[in-house]
């Protein structure tokens, strides 16, 4: 009998076990197995191979029953859900329904998650901007959270080997406040996006349009044919999941590329409960799964653990890793853990209409749109806010018909509609201010159908970001009024947070164990051998969407965590 | 001219040039595709609210409704890519149930109305009169919020159904799933007058 627990043992143990298989888990993978460590993918949901599992990718609009809308009753039942726009009838499979996942909302928070291999990396955003040097830099300048134990040198070259693999669209714009990279060619621009791009140039010293950099193929290259994908075609069908690869997920890029190596075990159906802690040793040793279907509780072993199950479910993981040495949580000597979590302000749009460059429309399509960087408190601080918004705006000229007529004048006019005239809008996207008060925490008494605890979320928006809302909309509508755009409307939201889907922090990043939870290499200070490199780490929010911001710090972290283990560090 | 700006349909990118899409629609219709292109399978999968009050007589009023709406030319018209069964499933499926009330209420109300200002029901009416009962109905204060409901819904729905159709969307103005490639300085002209 003894022999059979070392065989299953042996069976239960890898080099190394990433816990979640979206854009950052799935870098772990590529990086891990690459490297021939034996690794271990637990992912909470279901598999969902890579085109075999995307049922509506080629189907036309009308093969959608209710035309893409979901009826009624779901939206009902799913208020938290109903208010992420990519929830449609073609995307639905993709997205974590309200009650089968719970979480308690201490204040309004839109928690938007999806639950299978793959992630969220199946129905992101794929706006790809690195951050810069005055990002990493902006806590110890402006004061607030922890100074970040990394600059941008440090993360450069790991931002030029996670473009090159994945395929990011952009320009060399040569700008200090978003460093160029290892681009496809750009996405085109259109003629009033030109004439807004001029106009800032002329008018506002260090304001900025660009093409904004996506994680679309504009171009496929051999290092993504060699992945197994193809050229973009601009379907805009992206949250179904690209039966071409055309844009980058888990599912298209790193989890295929890592199963190739031989190293790579994926077990889907896996929550992960805890990360398990050798008393003795000092170390983790593995981590304890609950299997979502038949509810067995089953250890697997490792030499070192990464954790990228997404910001917040990261933050519940480690809390419930409780052992004598660290009743708090895994690595939470300083009580941290859980606390000063942000996110992305996205609370104002602004639109408006321009009757000029009336010759000119658009035709055809593309999977990307433009982006002002931020140019608020950039290089010295200037406003009464901290830090700033960085702007998506996109111009547009769409085909209308006259819907006012009744019988065979309303058929014809249907079948013939006419070219309306430009329409613009711009929505902000603000670094939010990381605070103690804004944190997550185990609820006490409430657990879900696995019996993991529920996570209290209690987070909301501060002055701060009040005013950076209505400098947005006076420095756009400005801007908008200098191009000649008419009609300028603005619109303050008040949406909860969440709803972004960029909830970032609760394990941040920093150089003292007394004030930060991971260290330069995003290990825990404590417990060296468990490394958080999603979300949960990141120290501030910047502007720029954080995905490959995530993916560059797991590619370094990864590949630190091998050199490590070959020294015999960890 | 009303424009409805809230649900753009059309894209210039997902058009087929006009001319190209006439072309194909002659060369393929020839007066025999329309019984091809039933938009739903069958009725029976409908929901329909148990307070609602819908027999034959309903959905034989419903049809004329779309049909008046979107009448077949020398194409197809709503009645025959079964719109009406797009409409009822929406409403059904897709609609508040204040929305609901409202839409099988209204459709109750429309033979009280053109009963008064046209002298007969609905159905008895000419294709013609339909179109003025229609037309006077979304402006005369002589009417019920329900009616009103019922009608907005209806002709909001019905042109989706339409537009959304297999056929529209395969002949009449065929969709690319795969665009043209973008072009931000096209031609305005070449997209056939602006509003």
């Amino acid at each position: 009998m003894a022999n059979t627990n070392i065989d299953s043992v042996k069976q239960r143990s890898y080099d190394a076990i990433v816990i979640g298989s979206g854009i950052s888990g799935g870098w772990a993978a590529k990086e891990l197995t690459e490297k021939g460590l034996k690794t271990l993918v637990l992912e909470r949901g279901r598999d969902v191979k890579h085109i075999v599992d995307y049922p509506t990718a080629n189907k036309m609009p009308y093969e959608f029953e209710h035309r893409g809308e979901i009826p009624h009753a779901t939206r009902e039942a799913n208020p938290i859900l109903s208010r992420a726009g990519a929830w449609q009838e073609d995307s639905d499979h993709f997205f974590v329904k309200d009650n089968e996942h719970p979480y308690v909302q201490k204040k309004p928070f839109d928690w938007i998650r999806g639950y299978q291999v793959g992630g969220r990396s199946l129905i992101w955003a794929r706006q790809t901007q690195r951050w810069s040097q005055y990002d990493f830099e902006g806590p110890a300048r402006d004061g607030f959270a922890v100074d970040w134990p990394i600059r941008y040198e440090d993360i450069a070259p790991w931002y030029s080997h996670v473009e090159s693999f994945a395929g990011i669209s952009g320009n060399q714009d040569g700008l200090a406040e978003l460093p160029d990279g290892e681009f496809l060619p750009p996405n085109p621009l259109n003629a009033v996006e030109d004439h807004f791009k001029e106009t800032l140039q002329e008018k506002f010293e260090g304001r900025h349009l660009i093409a904004s950099r996506f994680a679309n193929l504009t171009k496929s290259t051999p290092t993504q044919l060699a992945q197994g994908r193809s050229q973009c075609l601009s379907r805009r069908l992206c949250k179904r999941g690209c039966p071409f690869g055309g844009y980058f997920s888990s599912n298209s890029s790193t989890l295929p590329w890592a199963e190739k190596t031989g190293n790579l075990t994926l077990r889907p159906h896996s929550v992960a409960h805890s990360v398990i802690y050798d008393e003795k040793h000092e170390k983790a040793t593995g981590v304890r799964v609950i299997d979502s279907q038949t509810k067995e509780v089953i250890e697997y072993y490792a030499k070192i653990i990464f954790v990228n199950a997404s910001a917040l479910n990261t933050n519940l993981i480690l809390m419930n890793s409780i052992s004598s040495r660290f009743p708090k949580g895994l690595g939470n000597d300083n009580e941290l853990m859980g606390k000063f979590v942000a996110f992305h302000n996205y609370n104002t749009k602004v639109r408006a209409e321009f009757e000029g460059l009336s010759e000119f429309a658009t035709f055809g399509d593309r999977p990307g749109s433009t982006y002002i960087p931020r140019f608020r408190n950039m290089f010295r601080q200037e406003t009464g806010f901290l830090r700033g918004y960085a702007t998506a705006f996109s111009a547009k000229r769409n085909m209308y018909s006259d819907r006012s007529g009744i019988g065979a004048d309303l058929k014809e006019s249907l079948m013939n509609p006419k070219l309306g005239g430009w329409s613009m809008g711009a929505q902000m996207m603000g670094e939010t201010i990381p605070k103690e008060s804004n944190f997550v925490s185990l609820d006490s008494k409430k657990t879900d159908a696995w019996g993991m605890p529920l996570l209290n979320i209690d987070i909301d928006y501060d002055d701060n970001d009040l005013k950076m809302e209505v400098d947005s909309m006076e420095q756009l509508s400005e801007m908008f009024a200098a191009a000649g755009f008419k009609n300028i409307k603005t619109t303050q939201k008040h949406q909860a947070p969440g709803i972004d889907i960029h909830e970032m922090g609760g394990v941040r990043m920093g150089k003292d164990p007394k004030t930060s939870l991971l260290n330069k290499w995003n290990q825990l200070h404590a417990c060296k051998n468990v490394i958080v490199t999603d979300g949960a780490c990141m120290t501030s929010t910047s502007t720029q969407n954080p995905s490959l911001t995530y993916m560059a710090l797991t590619a370094r972290a990864a590949n630190h965590a091998v050199e490590e283990m070959r020294k015999g560090n960890v | 001219m009303k424009i409805r700006e809230d649900r753009t349909i059309w894209t210039a990118s997902r058009l087929m040039n006009r001319r190209q899409a006439i072309k194909r629609t002659a060369l393929l219709s020839g007066g025999m595709v329309f019984f091809k292109y039933s938009l739903l399978g069958q009725t029976s999968n409908l929901n329909i609210p148990a307070s609602a009050t819908f027999g034959p007589k309903e959905e034989n009023l419903l049809q004329l409704v779309v049909d008046t709406l979107i009448p077949a030319t020398d194409t197809p018209g709503a009645k025959e890519l079964k719109v009406d069964q797009f409409v009822l499933l929406m409403v059904n499926d897709c609609h508040s149930e204040e929305d609901q009330t409202a839409f099988y209420a209204g459709l109750h109300n429309l033979d009280a109305f053109t009963e008064k200002h046209f002298g007969q029901s609905f159905a008895l009416c000419d294709t013609d009169t339909r179109v003025e009962a229609l037309n006077s109905l979304s402006k005369s204060p002589d009417t019920t919020p329900e009616l009103q409901a019922f009608f907005k819904i209806t002709k909001d729905r019905t042109i989706q159904g339409y537009l959304e159709s297999k056929y529209v969307m395969t002949e009449a103005l065929p969709h690319k799933m795969i665009p043209d490639p973008y072009d931000g300085y096209y031609p305005a002209s070449k997209l056939g007058g602006e509003i």
